[in-house]
């Protein structure tokens, strides 16, 4: 072989990038698979389905969030009902502490005119939300962030931009508004 | 007619996949045993291929010389084009590896009344044949996600570098638009162009049609009919770690996928995408023009028979004496 | 016959291929687009394959019985022998850059002077015999058999292209169609299909020492001749040694300087040149041929010939070597020479006597080009030039494929021309440098039954030439090389009208003004010098 020192070289770097997933992932100490990932979901009463069945929740939950974020901060379309009847906020981590706060408050109406409209219509709302709705967002039965998105999206590298500005809830809070 | 048989051909693979993987059920040879065997083909076939290059000697230094060489001290050269050491050498590979320094000169010839015969800028193939190689690069190191866990942090940075016009969702990376434009570009001006048409084998036409169909399906997968992709993802880690596993409910969009590229890179070795090993080995480029300075050395420098002086002189030594020429033996 | 090939006529060029495909598209084999076959005797003398008279035109070629079995042979020999057939043949992606690159196919539109499809017709052969895809898949895969027709196909074919690189300057992988081109001649050769103005010149140059075939005492008068008609120029009788042992420097320059027209008005020029700054060298007889038709023949014969300039440059004990005006021979210099016929550890370093410049750049093959020595004497104001005495001209270079392409001898002409006469103006930048266009003739090429490719392959040069003849009112297209010098004439007048051929040393024996010179009123080509023209005796 002529210039074999040179080619040599360039073959091994060759076959080295080409294989680097097999070295890297033998000296990466973790189960590499995730093949008996199980979607981590709160057993609540009556909640047991999601919108879509979870094959196509897998698949297309991100569109699914992308059309009702459209549909709630442009068209305040804020009720998803779905085929069989149940009726979902329409939100990510709204958490209904919220609604039993405001119901529980008493308000006085001559204070400050603008903000009791607000606070009536506030309060309107949540009762209709109360009264009519399965779940109030996705959290309320998907609570455990870390389990149920991050780690398929770390395993596939999807790094999606919802906790850009949502924010994650508390772990204690979450606590509550699940009783 | 070759890119008609091209295209069936990539068609019949399609088909094959097809049925295959979804009416045969025969998923863990798609999956598993097709891949395997592909990827050691590549391997072996492409190294194997560059030894068998390497086996044959340079016996002459012909670097191609597309500038000033080093002369006078007074005289500004041009390291790059016309390299005197090894460094420009490496610079000038490094520009034509990288950036198709060569294909960037390509120029139009047209023939004129008068006769006048014009040179016109033609760079729409550096550009197209650019943007198809480097999404390609991009593509096939984006896809390391799918083959390693954890994702390491330069795969995540590529990623977010492809696709950071953040247009859709999800978003869409910039090389898939590029590589298909370019892949059509480049089937186009095979079948335009009345010169290339001519002179396109099947063999030209075939990788760029199992290209572009390998580009579509990964396209519709990602944006338009979702597959599983954490099954996808311990399939390849599976591949990759010795320990295959096949999920069910896997779409067979992505067993074409895979059927595809398997075809890509075995085929590989087979044909003239070696290219990609060869452009290294080009002694009109990967040699500096230092011929005069440092003997270059042929290791099977032939013996030839040679007409010495003294053959010579013993021929023409009577003319040679009559016109007063001086001479070794009187 | 020039005269017989329309202007008109010879420009419709249709660049649109043919119905057929290429496979199945037979050559036009004919006069005007070959050369003749070599003569028996000059392939008997060089002990090559299969001497017998025979014709291109003729149907049958004689070829050995066991032709096809030689070639094949051949060919896993030379994929053996040679990184570059290998990777050449196997890495083309046929992306067509090269295309109309050519100036044979710009001349021509013939799609097989295409260099990629040059290289096709080896390649097609080669997939079929080297290749598993070309054994399992045959035609899909771009194989084909070896027949009689495609050899004929090849040697019309390979010897259609001047090996002047001019497509792989533009090749993304940098193959070069030159390479490709001697292997197909290499192999052309092995069952005895030659072509004569190669193999007669290198029968020569084996035998006499030059391609003209110039016996040594008619060597010594050409030189005698010369330094006559420069004493008639100058008034000074200069010494011209020949055959001189213990001379400093080896000057050896291509056979058609001191026997061709117009190269000989530069022989004058270096005459001229060596005697006013004394330079101490020799002509040498036996090695009277700086150019080497071996390389358009084979490796092997290149080295035959080009072996005796070392030996020479030993038996005169010279300390190192000057190369003259020439084009190929430069390429077999800087890129064969020392390989072949090195090393040259008998010779110094090459060292100017008159400036003390050292030439690291020719450090190990010890040989100088003579522009390079030139300009470096200029450079140090060691010679005195009369720069009106080149007014005559309007003038304009052709860089020669070789210097350009396999050397990068750029600059060193320019700078030359720029400093012995005034009006110098470049062609357009596309046909100049290593973008340079062939004369047409190169390779071996330049043959009268070859006129009418060797027409078509000048055009672009040409072409060229006319533009700044239009808008400079250029009248010297100067260049430094024998064959550019011999062929070019007939092509210029051809397309070109009223521009004569000159050598960068012509204008340089023009300007320069020399110690005890008489006074000057004829220039190297014993024409009158500007405002001189009164005083000529008629």
């Amino acid at each position: 072989m002529y210039n074999g020192g040179k080619i040599i070289i360039g073959l091994i770097i060759f076959a080295f990038i080409m294989t680097l997933p097999i070295w890297y992932n033998l000296a990466s100490d973790q189960d590499p698979s995730l093949k008996d990932y199980v979607i981590a979901t709160k057993g609540v009463k009556g909640k047991d389905r999601c919108v879509l069945p979870k094959e196509e929740m897998l698949a297309t939950h991100m569109d699914v969030l992308d059309q009702w974020r459209d549909l709630v901060v442009r068209d305040g379309e804020r009720i998803h009902t779905t085929p069989d009847g149940r009726r979902f906020n329409r939100s990510l981590s709204y958490i209904n502490t919220e609604v039993e706060t405001i119901l529980n408050t008493s308000y006085s109406i001559t204070a400050e005119g603008d903000t009791n409209s607000t606070i009536q219509v506030k309060r309107v709302k949540a009762k209709h939300l109360k009264d009519n709705i399965t779940a109030y967002s996705c959290i309320e039965c998907h609570s455990n962030k870390e389990q149920f998105c991050d780690r398929c999206h770390t395993y596939m590298s999807v790094d999606p931009y919802c906790w850009d500005c949502h924010i994650i809830p508390e772990p204690q809070l979450m606590e509550v508004a699940v009783k | 007619m070759n890119a008609l048989i091209s295209f069936v051909a990539v068609i019949v693979l399609i088909i094959i996949s097809f049925v295959g993987a979804q009416t045969l059920g025969l998923s863990y040879l798609f999956a598993v045993i097709i891949p395997y065997l592909a990827i050691s083909i590549f391997i072996f076939g492409f190294v194997y291929r560059v030894i068998k290059w390497a086996r044959a000697p340079v016996p002459f230094r012909i670097p191609t010389t597309c500038g000033q060489q080093k002369s006078l001290s007074w005289i500004k050269n041009n390291p790059i084009e016309n390299p005197h050491n090894w460094l420009g050498a490496f610079i000038r590979m490094a520009l034509e590896v990288l950036l198709f320094r060569s294909l960037f000169k390509n120029t139009k010839t047209t023939l004129k009344d008068g006769p006048r015969l014009v040179y016109g800028m033609n760079q729409l193939l550096w550009l197209g044949g650019l943007l198809f190689h480097w999404s390609f690069l991009i593509i096939f190191i984006r896809h390391f996600r799918f083959f390693m866990e954890p994702v390491p942090w330069c795969i995540k940075a590529l990623e977010n570098l492809d696709g950071f016009l953040q247009i859709g969702l999800p978003v869409v990376f910039m090389t898939d638009i590029f590589i298909v434009a370019a892949v059509t570009y480049l089937v186009l001006r095979r079948l335009t162009d009345s010169k290339l048409r001519y002179i396109s084998l099947v063999a030209d036409f075939f990788p760029l049609f199992l290209i572009l169909a390998i580009a579509v399906t990964g396209i519709l997968m990602r944006y338009f009919t979702k597959v599983d992709i954490i099954g996808v993802k311990d399939i390849a880690v599976g591949i990759f770690s010795f320990n295959p596993v096949v999920p069910d409910g896997i779409s067979s969009l992505f067993f074409i996928h895979l059927f595809l590229v398997s075809v890509l890179i075995s085929y590989f070795p087979l044909s003239k995408l070696m290219h990609m090993g060869g452009i290294f080995l080009s002694p009109t480029r990967n040699l500096a023009n230092n011929n005069r300075v440092v003997r270059h050395i042929n290791p099977w420098n032939p013996k030839v028979k040679m007409h010495t002086y003294e053959e010579y002189e013993d021929e023409f030594r009577e003319v040679m004496r009559e016109a007063g020429m001086p001479l070794d033996k009187e | 016959m020039s005269e017989t090939l329309k202007q008109e006529e010879l420009v419709q060029i249709d660049y649109k291929p043919p119905g057929t495909g290429w496979m199945d598209t037979k050559p036009d084999i004919r006069k005007g687009k070959i050369n003749w076959g070599a003569v028996q005797k000059s392939v008997e003398y060089l002990d090559l394959p299969n001497p017998r008279k025979w014709s291109p035109t003729d149907d049958d070629w004689q070829l050995p019985k066991d032709w096809k079995k030689i070639i094949l042979e051949g060919m896993r020999e030379r994929i053996e022998k040679f990184r570059t057939f290998q990777v050449f043949m196997d890495i083309c992606v046929r992306c067509g850059a090269c295309a109309d690159k050519c100036h044979f196919f710009i001349g021509s539109g013939d799609p097989k002077n295409m260099p990629v499809l040059r290289a096709e017709l080896l390649r097609a052969v080669y997939r079929k015999e080297f290749t598993l895809a070309g054994k399992l898949m045959g035609k899909m895969a771009g194989a084909r058999d070896l027949t009689e027709d495609v050899l004929k196909e090849w040697f019309f074919y390979f010897f259609q292209c001047t090996e002047c690189r001019r497509c792989s300057v533009f090749c993304p992988y940098g193959i070069d169609t030159a390479e490709i081109t001697m292997m197909g001649r290499e192999l052309l050769s092995l069952v005895g299909l030659e072509i004569d103005w190669i193999t007669t010149p290198a029968a020569n140059c084996f035998r006499t020492g030059n391609h003209l075939g110039i016996q040594p005492h008619g060597f010594q008068d050409s030189v005698d001749f010369a330094v006559d008609d420069l004493e008639d120029i100058i008034g000074i009788k200069v010494e011209a040694p020949v055959n001189k042992k213990g001379a400093e420097i080896l000057f050896v320059v291509p056979s058609a300087d001191y026997f061709g027209d117009p190269h000989y008005f530069g022989f004058l020029g270096y005459l001229a040149l060596f005697h006013e700054i004394g330079l101490d060298y020799t002509f040498s007889s036996y090695a009277s041929e700086g150019g080497n038709f071996g390389l358009f023949h084979s490796n092997q014969m290149m080295k035959r010939l080009n072996s005796k300039i070392y030996m020479e440059a030993k038996r005169l004990g010279v300390k190192w070597v000057l190369g003259g005006e020439c084009g190929h021979m430069w390429r077999v210099i800087n890129q064969y020479m020392d390989t072949m016929n090195g090393p040259a550890d008998f010779l110094e370093v090459p060292k100017s006597p008159i400036t003390g410049t050292v030439f690291e750049n020719a450090r190990s093959t010890k040989m100088v080009h003579i522009t390079e020595f030139t300009a470096d004497l200029i450079k140090n104001g060691k010679l005195k030039l009369d720069k009106s005495r080149n007014d005559q001209w309007r003038i304009t270079f052709h860089d020669s494929c070789n210097p350009a392409r396999a050397m990068g001898i750029l600059e060193e002409p320019r700078y030359i021309i720029n400093s012995v006469a005034n009006n110098f103006f470049e062609m357009p930048e596309n046909c100049i440098k290593e973008q340079t266009f062939c004369c047409g003739g190169g390779a071996g090429l330049g043959t009268e039954e070859n006129m009418e490719m060797r027409l078509r392959g000048g055009l672009p040069r040409a072409n060229a030439v006319k533009y700044v003849h239009d808008k400079h009112g250029v009248n010297v297209l100067t260049c430094m090389c024998a064959i550019d010098k011999a062929v070019l004439p007939t092509l210029i007048d051809y397309w070109v009208s009223g521009v004569q051929i000159g050598s960068v040393h012509e204008l340089v024996g023009n300007a320069l003004v020399i110690k005890g010179e008489k006074e000057r009123t004829l220039d190297m080509r014993s024409d009158p010098l500007p405002g001189k023209e009164e005083t000529e005796d008629v």
